[in-house]
């Protein structure tokens, strides 16, 4: 009657080689460089946050406001502005149908409103704007490490290449599970990729062109604490394989195996 | 590389090249999850060398990333796309035994082949199997037994784990 150890041994490949030590040190260097990157993006956001801020309020530098026929209003930026404000909090997300969506976060926002001038009159019929520009950049990238559940984080982008988008996990052998999306709008339609867990959703292959206004979210479900991050544009599609974030696992306490 | 991570990296390595292959069923990708384990306590292992257990850390590693159905199926792409066959690849042709006992597991369920690995491959009783695997040692215990009762239906022959796990429960 034969042993399971015995068989799983017999199973087993007769590894003779040893570990290529430099490659290792490379590629832990190169997580490291990773996680400082990381570590220091919190901190990196509240600086543009707050630049964002300081420059909404340079005094005599606002933004022209004029009323337009329907009660429209559109801004006309300063030349040499942004008209948009990388880092600043932007609106709650869709998430899962019927749970509540807060924003904790975002990479880049929607192109701000003016501030309206003292002295402007208050306009009742005024119409949301519409995102019409997000910097420009080759891609984004969210996650959901440490976001709160029923949270949502977003980043958005005018892709300036093809591309596509990817979900990954975040933190070593989590799966995905919760909601991840892809908002393409290109010549006024939105069209949204991704969301929930089925497999099929979790990547698309050239579904970004130069142009496109792109919105990456995460929405972490309540009691969900599997951590994950989405990602679209340039070199982003199904079979890339991105890094991504990877938090040290917690320390396991078994006193065998060392 | 500091001396004690070094014979760190040696000594876990073949333990867990073996342990990626009867967990995932292929070696270019275990080799790959090897690696990237190994990476990752290098990258930690200030930190982990001052743990009681720096192999079952590893090994935790590398359960978690051979359970993630994203990295394992980009390990397998880059490990097509790597020329010729790995090298630690034994000589010795696999006997049917070998073969079937692998092609068995494939048929298991992954938690049940995570627990039968950890527990009678890698030689973890089953506490400290719930401790590297995060679970309760009752879901352990049941991953196991059935595992166990697959394994043998599979084999169509008996084994003596089940007595092995009645002692070390």
């Amino acid at each position: 009657m034969p042993d399971i150890s015995d068989l799983l041994s017999s199973a087993a490949p007769d590894v003779r080689s040893e570990p290529d030590l430099g490659a290792l040190e490379r590629r832990a260097s190169a997580l490291r460089r990773r996680q400082h990157v990381l570590r220091a993006a919190p901190a990196l956001a509240l600086v543009l946050l707050f630049s964002a801020l300081l420059l909404n309020r340079t005094p005599g530098a606002p933004d022209e406001l004029r009323e337009t026929d329907g009660g429209t209003v559109s801004t006309a930026p300063r030349p040499g502005l942004p008209t948009v404000a990388p880092g600043m909090p932007v609106g709650p997300l869709p998430g899962r149908s019927g749970a509540p969506s807060r924003e904790v976060t975002a990479e880049s926002a929607e192109p701000l409103p003016a501030p309206t001038p003292s002295g402007a009159r208050s306009v009742s019929r005024r119409t949301p704007p519409t995102p019409t520009a997000y910097p420009p950049k080759r891609s984004c990238r969210v996650d959901t490490i440490g976001l709160p559940a029923g949270a949502t984080r977003s980043c958005s982008f005018t892709a300036t290449h093809d591309g596509g988008y990817r979900v990954v996990a975040a933190h070593p052998g989590n799966d995905v599970a919760g909601d991840h999306w892809v908002d393409v709008t290109r010549n006024g339609k939105t069209t949204r990729y991704g969301n929930e867990s089925a497999v099929e959703s979790h990547c698309g292959s050239d579904v970004i062109e130069p142009g496109d206004l792109v919105t990456v979210g995460v929405y972490r479900t309540a009691g969900n604490v599997m951590e994950f991050e989405m990602a679209a544009g340039e070199g982003y599609y199904c079979g890339s394989y991105p890094e991504s974030s990877s938090p040290s696992p917690a320390p396991p306490g078994p006193t065998a195996g060392g | 590389m500091e001396d004690d991570l070094a014979e760190f990296c040696r000594r876990e390595h073949r333990r867990l090249v073996a342990a990626l292959h009867l967990l995932c069923g292929s070696l270019p990708m275990a080799e790959d999850l090897a690696q990237e384990t190994l990476a990752r306590v290098c990258r930690d292992w200030k930190r982990v060398r001052g743990m009681d257990a720096p192999g079952a850390y590893a090994h935790r590693i590398a359960v978690n990333l051979a359970t993630s159905a994203f990295r394992r199926r980009a390990a397998e792409r880059r490990a097509h796309v790597r020329s010729g066959p790995a090298a630690t690849v034994s000589a010795a042709p696999d006997s049917a035994t070998a073969v079937a006992v692998r092609e068995a597991l494939a048929k298991l369920r992954p938690e049940q082949r995570r627990v039968l690995v950890l527990r009678y491959f890698l030689g973890y009783s089953v506490a400290e199997t719930a401790e590297v695997l995060g679970q309760p040692v009752g879901t352990v215990k049941t991953h196991a037994l059935r595992g166990l009762s697959a394994l043998r239906g599979e084999l169509g022959t008996s084994v003596t784990a089940a007595d092995m796990e009645m002692r070390n429960a």
